[in-house]
């Protein structure tokens, strides 16, 4: 088992800042994903640990030993890449033990740590085969026991965006097994996950959140989805996201708040759009703060009927609406009452700000669904779920949302 | 009226060793959106070449237009392609997108007129002028688009356009692809390997495997109603059970008991017929299956619940995957069920928690037994 201590790290290249001071520490034996967009600096990070590039300033350290200088020969990673590269004219067994065989003069004792891990990822009647008598995930099993055999079944093993060219449906069963292999207790393994995928990265025990060469976040799967420290990760670790900019009009504390945990404040806000929003949160605000609510697309609940007069109840139009199997996502154009806004205030339905709000409902056989286009429903969403940031500039969600 | 039409299409390689297409029947009308979709090596990519020119059949004719264009070369056949990796021109986004334009001689005024439309359409015209040189993934296919929609062709085929994108661009993308092929009236195929884009966006789907097309349909039918086990697995996760007919109702109703003492479920099946003691396989979404606390008392507590309680379980492995919590249950005959509740959910389990297992009869699908479960399940 190995710890890696990150500390000051920055790296450039051609003169372009790749990272940018990175401090982390992944514990002995923890299975932690590292994740981000395309040109975040998951490769270099890798490549830093691994010892194939340099840093520009800082050190790495494995169990307490610096290991900034040392050669990649030297440290004790071993990576397993999106393409297996097995050897075709070799059987499971062989392509297992090669590496292993190539440094140790021990081959029956190669043979011996080969086939327990061959046990390990469950391939124990399969090792006489050649690699195209093997199913993708089979492959993806002999690559990863190789791995696990060319470190000796311990140290750092470090999977780089393992899953990227296989079927959705495939992916779920082999992440618990990928995790369950490299976690077994028969190996020493640290465990460092990359991937670009956000359920991908659900996997690990922790996640740290990589973005324009610096950490954004590192954090228990919970964390990162309930405590995100800004809109990059909130929306990263979302399907959809909605967001509605006002000032906080109110702040009380919460029915719903237990009396074990910090208290809860119930914050009410007068949104833009002139709507009455509210969100249950533990952070602190005070009145006539800007606040930005961000609301994931599956918070909404939806009703057929028209009830926009309670708080957090916003009435709209569907525009669109897609099944996507245990989901149906749908476009609704809400309509928004102007503040004053009373029964008898004549219908003005055409001057009422429009706003495109995003949700999805379960298609579950118990769940409402049989919404169709073009009718008026009624959507809240429950005020605990929302996630609440001091008031986000416009440009800041344009660029970090991507609306054109 | 730019429809296509495959008739008795057969495609062999290394004479006859292998058969990449297996006498395939396929029609997709004009202005639709369809979709392909397979394991690696089901016949997707030779289908899409078929189409396009790019190789010939060993058996069967290509129809466009109700034309037989199957001696006609790719160029001759009005179809314009986007691919995952777009190959850029060191010229200009205008003339990159125009490419097409000015080679077949148009004027200079006309291209122009032509070009600025289309950047228009794919959200490029204020960048026009600028080299695509170190452009992201993204923007790169919004240009292979807009050169794709330059040709003038009617049809439209996409090998994985948004495979190399970034999930999240490509999530947000997708919805724009189909607005503008919607908007512009063309005729598409697109090939994928995410079956929620596929869902998401396309009218329909087709489902290949092994050379043949195994279903075609809406991705509400497909995803309730596959004709297969391969098809129901590879539209996502599915949970199996094994089981054999214990009784055979009139109207396609079975009496199915799941084995190793599990429990006996009744079942419907119009379209596969079954006879008594034959060996089964009994499917259910993971979504579909409900979880209760020991305690609840579900005939008194909800009016609408009208499905079976199982005996209890035990909750093994429990992770959060995004907008979905998914759960690893046991059964007490030692199967065990991947279940999937939306993350906000009425219930919150722990691991080692015993718990109540509901169903609806009306989710479980019924299936023929495999001749190998294992490659069935599989979806390399």
């Amino acid at each position: 088992m190995t710890e890696i201590r990150i500390e000051n790290l920055s790296f450039q290249r051609d003169g372009v800042e790749i990272l940018d001071n990175i401090n982390l520490t992944i514990k002995d034996g923890e299975y932690i994903t590292l994740v981000g967009p395309t040109g975040a600096g998951k490769t270099s990070l890798i490549g830093l640990i691994t010892g194939l590039y340099k840093p520009s300033s800082g050190k790495i350290f494995f169990d307490g030993i610096d290991v900034t200088n040392k050669p990649p020969e030297d440290r004790v990673c071993g990576v397993m890449f999106e393409s297996y590269a097995l050897f075709p004219h070799l059987n499971v067994l062989d392509n297992v033990s090669y590496a292993r065989h190539m440094k140790e003069s021990d081959h029956q004792e190669t043979y011996h740590i080969s086939r327990e891990v061959i046990d390990l990822v469950r391939l124990t009647d399969r090792d006489a085969a050649l690699p195209h008598e093997c199913s993708g995930g089979m492959q993806q099993r002999v690559a990863l026991a190789r791995a696990i055999v060319a470190l000796e079944k311990s140290g750092i093993l470090i999977l780089d965006e393992p899953f990227k060219a296989l079927d959705a449906g495939l992916r779920m069963n082999l992440r618990r097994e990928v995790k369950r292999i490299a976690t077994s207790p028969l190996l020493n393994m640290t465990t460092i996950h990359v991937t670009n995928n956000m359920k991908e990265a659900m996997m690990g025990e922790r996640i740290i959140v990589l973005h324009q060469g610096k950490i954004r976040q590192i954090g228990t799967p919970d964390e990162i989805m309930y405590d995100p420290t800004d809109l990059f990760v909130a929306n990263f670790f979302s399907t959809e996201i909605n967001h509605f900019s006002g000032k906080v009009i109110s702040v009380e504390p919460s029915e719903t708040s237990s009396p074990d945990e910090a208290p809860l404040l119930k914050v009410v806000i007068s949104t833009e759009e002139n709507y009455i929003l509210y969100a249950i949160t533990k952070k602190i605000f005070k009145e006539g703060d800007e606040v930005t609510f961000i609301v994931r697309s599956q918070y909404f609940k939806a009703r057929h009927k028209r009830r926009e007069t309670k708080t957090n109840n916003i009435y709209g139009k569907i525009k669109r609406a897609k099944f996507m199997g245990a989901w149906l996502r749908i476009e609704l154009e809400a309509k928004f009452k102007p503040k004053n806004w009373t029964t008898e205030t004549p219908h003005t339905k055409h001057t009422l700000p429009k706003k495109t709000i995003k949700i999805e409902v379960p298609t579950t056989r118990t769940a409402i669904h049989n919404f169709m286009v073009g009718e008026g429903i009624t959507v809240y969403y429950p005020g605990e779920f929302v996630i609440v940031f001091p008031r986000i500039p416009k440009e800041e969600l344009n660029q970090i949302l991507r609306v054109k | 009226m730019p429809d296509i039409e495959l008739r008795n299409i057969r495609k062999e390689f290394n004479d006859g060793k292998i058969i990449a297409l297996n006498d395939i029947d396929l029609k997709i009308n004009d202005g639709d959106f369809a979709f392909l979709l397979g394991p690696s090596g089901c016949g997707k990519t030779t289908m899409l070449r078929t189409i396009s020119g790019l190789i010939q059949p060993t058996v069967g004719s290509v129809f466009i237009d109700g034309n037989d264009v199957t001696e006609r070369p790719p160029q001759e056949r009005g179809i314009a392609f986007v691919f995952q990796d777009f190959n850029i021109f060191p010229l200009s986004v205008f003339e990159n997108a125009t490419y097409a334009l000015k080679v077949q001689g148009y004027t200079q005024e006309y291209i122009i007129q032509e070009g600025e439309r289309v950047l228009n359409i794919v959200g490029l015209a204020d960048r026009a002028d600028e080299v695509p040189v170190g452009w992201g993934n993204g923007d790169l296919q919004r240009l292979g688009l807009a050169r794709a929609i330059c040709s003038g062709a009617k049809i439209l085929i996409m090998d994985e356009p948004l495979g190399s994108l970034d999930p999240k661009i490509s999530a947000e993308f997708r919805w724009e692809l189909r607005n503008i092929i919607k908007d512009q009236g063309l005729t598409a195929i697109q090939v994928t390997h995410n079956q929620e884009e596929a869902m998401a966006i396309g009218d329909y789907i087709i489902i290949m495997r092994d050379g043949n097309i195994l279903q075609q349909d809406t991705a509400k039918v497909l995803y309730r109603y596959p004709n297969s086990l391969f098809v129901g697995n590879f539209l996502g996760g599915i949970n199996i059970l094994e089981g054999y007919i214990r009784k055979v109702h009139p109207e396609d109703y079975y009496d199915v008991k799941v084995r190793l003492g599990g429990p006996t479920f009744v079942i419907h099946s119009p379209t596969t017929k079954f006879h008594l003691d034959e060996n089964v396989i009994i499917a259910l979404r993971s979504e579909d299956v409900y979880l209760f606390p020991l305690e609840y008392d579900y005939e008194n507590s909800r009016a609408d619940w009208t499905g079976i309680v199982l005996s209890e379980g035990m909750v093994t492995e429990k992770f959060l995957t995004g907008k979905e919590k998914r759960y690893i249950v046991e059964l007490d005959n030692g199967d065990s069920l991947s279940v999937a509740k939306p993350e906000v959910f009425q219930y919150e389990f722990l691991c080692n928690q015993e718990i109540k297992i509901g169903l609806f009869n009306e989710d479980l699908r019924l299936f023929k037994y495999p001749d190998n479960l294992a490659k069935e399940m599989d979806l390399q």
